[in-house]
């Protein structure tokens, strides 16, 4: 196995555990409360204070938001793995990749 | 949201990670219908919530994957640049195209392909390569039922791209992953063994879902309440599907691809026909 792969595979692994980890303790903090009846999605602007109140809505969401960090951070992995092997034009296809997914998100913001 | 609820999200997506990672799909093509169909789940959360369980599939299966070595990197990220392009693309004139019509066709190639599949794999032996003839992108890896090292060259490449384009452009429009167009191309046209084409369109899946997701996320219209329950159950089915598909032979794991590939295809011919099972 190469150092790319297991620079990759790690990258992967960390973010979905973090990932099912928040979403767990919102789970945890949800069932603790029986009250409450209704979850609503935050913004990510208000998810650290929904985290500092525990509030289960905040741990869903950034739980969320880091599921879908990762295969942006596993392609930044890659530019930078491509890039110490020298392998430039692999490089910069992680690029174009990153730009892509970059403008897929200002879209989604914008229209 | 009552209990039983909770765990039928969880179970639909169970089973959509166990086989999505088993043949290189994110498991949208069954999630979507029976959120909408058999849970009442409205349509936008419902493809939220598929294309979030599409990212955890790809993450879940491709950690596994990569760590064994089976997915080529290299090739993923040359067909991820059509892929995300077209799936770029795809949202900006989607509206333009008829989904009907799209449905049709690929539903008529597809129900082709899968059957192609089955009957091709029985004669599938593909040509004895060297290390020193690997090329750019070929690649080798261990296959634990053969209990040998596989060896493939990496053919038609501009064939691969354009369908790649084509994937992602599909994938945005039926809010799925695109492992559906992605595995046969490769396995058919690229002339890829089917254990590393699935396990690098595991890897791909999820960028491709993610182009669709940051939209969905970035205009408020994942539900956490659907979503996490069927992101939980995909992350620990789609890890049962991936140690699954390292021990079962690649013959079985090209019948159970053509049998999914098959059912999907039928699915939309019925949508195209106007029988919506979303």
């Amino acid at each position: 196995m190469t150092r790319l792969n297991i620079t990759i595979s790690r990258v992967l692994v960390v973010g979905l555990l973090a990932a099912v980890a928040f979403m767990l303790a919102g789970a945890v903090l949800t069932a603790a409360r029986p009250g409450l009846t209704a979850i609503h999605e935050t913004s990510v602007a208000d998810i650290p204070r929904a985290l500092a109140h525990l509030e289960p809505s905040g741990f869903f969401d950034l739980g969320l938001l880091l599921l879908l960090a990762t295969p942006v951070a596993r392609v930044i992995a890659l530019l930078f793995g491509f890039a110490r092997e020298r392998k430039w034009l692999l490089s910069s296809f992680s690029l174009i990749v990153l730009v892509a997914l970059a403008f897929s998100a200002y879209l989604g913001l914008r229209v | 949201m009552p209990m039983t609820h909770v765990v039928l999200l969880a179970l639909v997506g169970f089973v959509g990670g166990t086989f999505g990672a088993m043949v290189g799909l994110g498991g949208g093509v069954f999630i979507i219908p029976t959120l909408a169909l058999f849970l009442d789940v409205p349509i936008h959360s419902a493809i939220a919530a598929s294309l979030l369980a599409v990212i955890a599939t790809s993450t879940t299966a491709a950690a596994a994957y990569v760590r064994d070595d089976l997915t080529n990197l290299r090739l993923g990220m040359t067909l991820e640049t059509t892929t995300v392009t077209g799936a770029v693309i795809g949202g900006l004139v989607g509206t333009a195209l008829s989904k009907t019509v799209l449905s049709a066709v690929f539903g008529g190639v597809m129900i082709a392909v899968s059957v192609y599949m089955a009957v091709r794999q029985r004669n599938a032996k593909l040509p004895p390569v060297t290390d020193e003839d690997l090329g750019l992108l070929g690649a080798s890896y261990h296959d634990r039922s053969l209990g040998e090292t596989v060896r493939y060259r990496v053919r038609r490449l501009p064939a691969g791209m354009a369908a790649s384009f084509v994937a992602g452009n599909v994938s945005g429009l039926l809010g799925v992953g695109g492992g559906f167009l992605k595995v046969p191309v490769m396995v058919l046209a690229m002339s890829i063994p089917v254990r590393a084409a699935v396990s690098t369109s595991s890897f791909m899946i999820g960028v491709t879902a993610c182009a669709g997701a940051l939209v969905y996320f970035a205009r408020g219209l994942v539900d956490p309440v659907i979503t996490v329950p069927v992101v939980l159950g995909v992350t620990l089915g789609a890890y049962l599907g991936s140690k699954l598909a390292m021990r079962v032979k690649s013959s079985v794991l090209t019948i159970i691809l053509a049998i999914v590939l098959f059912a999907f295809s039928v699915q939309m011919i019925l949508s195209a026909a106007g029988i919506d099972l979303r």
